[in-house]
């Protein structure tokens, strides 16, 4: 369970500062599928960064599963996002110099799983988004559809709890969007807790609960 | 761990041609600076061997004549020139009256000539020394006794002979307008009579007395000829009672200086050699001494070497450019996957010290690369002929530390460039 009481984000410092967040307080439960959405600038992001532990709230207190996240130094906040956390970017962010296989595995190197291991998971984790084929191949050789499954299956590698979507369909067509949101509603259904920051009112009518933000403020939740 | 060490090596690969740079350059560089770093650690320790040599050893006065006359167009006159200025007696006594060298310095000297008698169909050759106590200790090992002469063997049968000869009646010519004999326990030479001792040198490879051994060429000094010159026909007596046998403008003398202790200054030496050339300024005197020369040709090489240490560093620089530049664009090109690798579960702290040790692997390697090329660089760029170069050990380390300093600069300012402080927005970004 994630639980955020009374979330501020600054940035800037002396006169030059932005609120980003005013005082955000949120549960959300666990096998939850939540949208956030909301115009540029309203500050989702910077949420959706906070709940991975990609960056520091200013004030408040955040906890995940009872532990208190806020606390944590960098090294715990790293090894929390290892092993708690999946992230899928709008822009996928794969490597280029590595294969599909080894951006999937990329996690799980940092988790210390042997290299073995990692063959292994991340051919399991391929095959379960549909891309057992594209194991040896390189980014430049995907689709954008196919990148941001490698993507998702890289957020898989380490079984975290809570999936993070920063707009995960936002570069691709409308099918390849539609293959997409059907993984994601998959894994929801399998358990997994999804948070997915998109602009796309469609979409966030598919989530189980939906958080309309602007201007750094929840100003409305509906499910 | 085995993570970071895989995660290394791919990214080695992946840059390869432009490390590859990086290590050529850093090779170079680091192998010339060894180079120069052994050159100077081999020249001071040839120098401290010198300068111990130097200290024990005796220090040789060379003249060389200033005259008027040149040998090859009036040979005669060049040659009566040349001999008019030694170091006569009286420049000797001028420097052992002086404490300012006696009391750093022994000063060793003494006069030669040769003196014949003639009997008969026989001719009895003795070479005469006048010679101070420092060189007669030197030379016999041995402190002289006060008045006394000391006579080589040979020399001492020779003149027993010409006594006994004398008494019987026998006729001996002096060649030289010298008569010397022994009678009784007595030597007598000219108006003289001095007690005696039959002496040979305490080293039996002294054969030759260094006085003469100045004038002598090495095919001289070498071979059959050196009986000439052996210490057994030697009538040795204080240079107090020089005098100059007929038909000797003057006599062969040479002088020596030796340090009395170990704080060996060139210096004193260098102020003996001053006043000669004062005393006799149609001659100059220099100090041939191994610890002088060295110093001479150091700096000669010196000037070499400063020029490749010069090239030296600034191929290093250069290739502390080169990494920096290197990082610049690699970190650039790996921004985003940097990101990625922190939402992964690495820290900017992890991936700063992954990046610090593949470029310290690619300087390191470069580093070694130079020290096994030093053979060919000692080839290419030192043209004299010292046996070998010993190795400075703070040329490697220097060369360590600036890998060390370029590893930790480089990824500094890549990821300093790289702004990779604001994770979530690098992730933001297209």
């Amino acid at each position: 369970m994630i639980e955020m009481k009374e979330i501020v984000k600054h940035y800037g410092k002396g006169d030059n500062v932005t609120e980003a967040l005013k005082g955000i307080s949120l549960r959300i439960e666990n096998g939850e599928f939540t949208a956030i959405t909301g115009h540029s600038g309203c500050g989702k992001s910077t949420l959706l960064n906070i709940l991975g532990g990609m960056d520091r709230q200013t004030k408040g207190e955040y906890f995940c599963d009872g532990e208190d996240v806020s606390g944590m130094s960098e090294r715990e906040l790293a090894k929390f996002r290892n092993s708690h956390i999946g992230f899928v970017f709008q822009a996928f962010h794969l490597a280029g110099e590595l294969t599909a296989a080894e951006n999937v595995a990329l996690p799980l190197g940092y988790a210390g799983v042997g290299a073995k291991e990692r063959k292994e998971r991340a051919k399991v984790l391929l095959d379960r988004v549909g891309l057992a084929e594209k194991y040896k191949a390189y980014p430049a050789k995907l689709s954008g559809g196919e990148m941001q499954r490698v993507a998702i299956a890289r957020a898989l590698a380490n079984h975290p709890r809570i999936l993070l979507a920063d707009e995960p369909t936002g570069n691709l067509d409308h099918e390849n969007g539609e293959k997409i949101m059907a993984l994601l509603r998959e894994l929801n259904k399998e358990g997994m807790t999804v948070v997915m920051v998109t602009h796309d009112l469609e979409l966030a009518a598919m989530a189980d609960r939906c958080i309309h933000m602007a201007d750094g403020s929840i100003i409305a939740q509906k499910n | 761990m085995k993570y970071s060490i895989s995660r290394i090596l791919h990214n080695l690969f992946h840059n390869r041609l432009l490390y590859l740079f990086v290590l050529a350059s850093f090779a170079i560089g680091s192998g010339l600076f060894i180079i120069c770093m052994n050159f100077r650690s081999t020249g001071e320790r040839l120098l401290e061997e010198a300068k111990i040599e130097s200290s024990q050893g005796l220090i040789k006065i060379q003249w060389y004549f200033n005259g008027e006359f040149d040998v090859m167009t009036n040979p005669e006159e060049a040659e009566k020139e040349r001999n008019e200025y030694p170091i006569p007696y009286d420049a000797y006594l001028k420097l052992v009256s002086n404490p300012q060298y006696t009391e750093d310095l022994d000063i060793l000297y003494a006069l030669n000539s040769g003196v014949t008698i003639w009997e008969s169909e026989n001719l009895l050759d003795f070479d005469l020394y006048f010679m101070n106590d420092q060189l007669f200790a030197h030379l016999y090992d041995t402190d002289r006794q006060e008045g006394k002469a000391y006579l080589g063997e040979a020399a001492y049968e020779a003149l027993l002979y010409v006594g006994e000869g004398i008494k019987n009646g026998k006729e001996f010519k002096p060649w030289n307008d010298v008569m010397l004999y022994i009678d009784g326990d007595r030597l007598i030479i000219q108006d003289k009579s001095y007690p005696y001792e039959v002496i040979m040198p305490k080293d039996p490879d002294v054969v030759v007395l260094p006085v003469v051994a100045a004038f002598l060429t090495e095919e001289e000094l070498s071979g059959e000829l050196m009986d000439n010159y052996r210490m057994d026909d030697a009538v040795v007596l204080p240079v107090e009672d020089v005098f100059k046998p007929a038909g000797f403008p003057l006599l062969m003398n040479n002088l020596f200086l030796r340090y009395r202790n170990a704080n060996w200054s060139e210096d004193t030496a260098a102020q003996v050699v001053k006043e000669l050339n004062k005393i006799n300024p149609k001659s100059s005197f220099t100090i041939e001494n191994r610890y002088l020369e060295l110093k001479g040709d150091m700096e000669d090489y010196s000037y070499d070497m400063d020029r490749w240490m010069l090239i030296a560093i600034s191929i290093l620089f250069l290739s502390g450019v080169g990494c920096i530049g290197t990082m610049y664009l690699t970190l650039e090109k790996r921004r985003h996957f940097m990101a990625v690798s922190v939402a992964c579960g690495s820290t900017l702290k992890r991936i700063a010290a992954e990046t610090t040790a593949e470029l310290f692997l690619v300087l390191a390697a470069g580093g070694l690369t130079g020290i096994l090329l030093l053979p060919l660089l000692r080839k290419l760029i030192i043209y004299w002929d010292w046996e070998k170069l010993y190795v400075s050990a703070g040329g490697i380390g220097i060369v360590a530390a600036a890998a060390v300093a370029f590893s930790l600069i480089s990824t500094f300012l890549g990821l300093h460039a790289a702004r990779l402080k604001d994770v979530a927005a690098v992730l933001k970004e297209e």
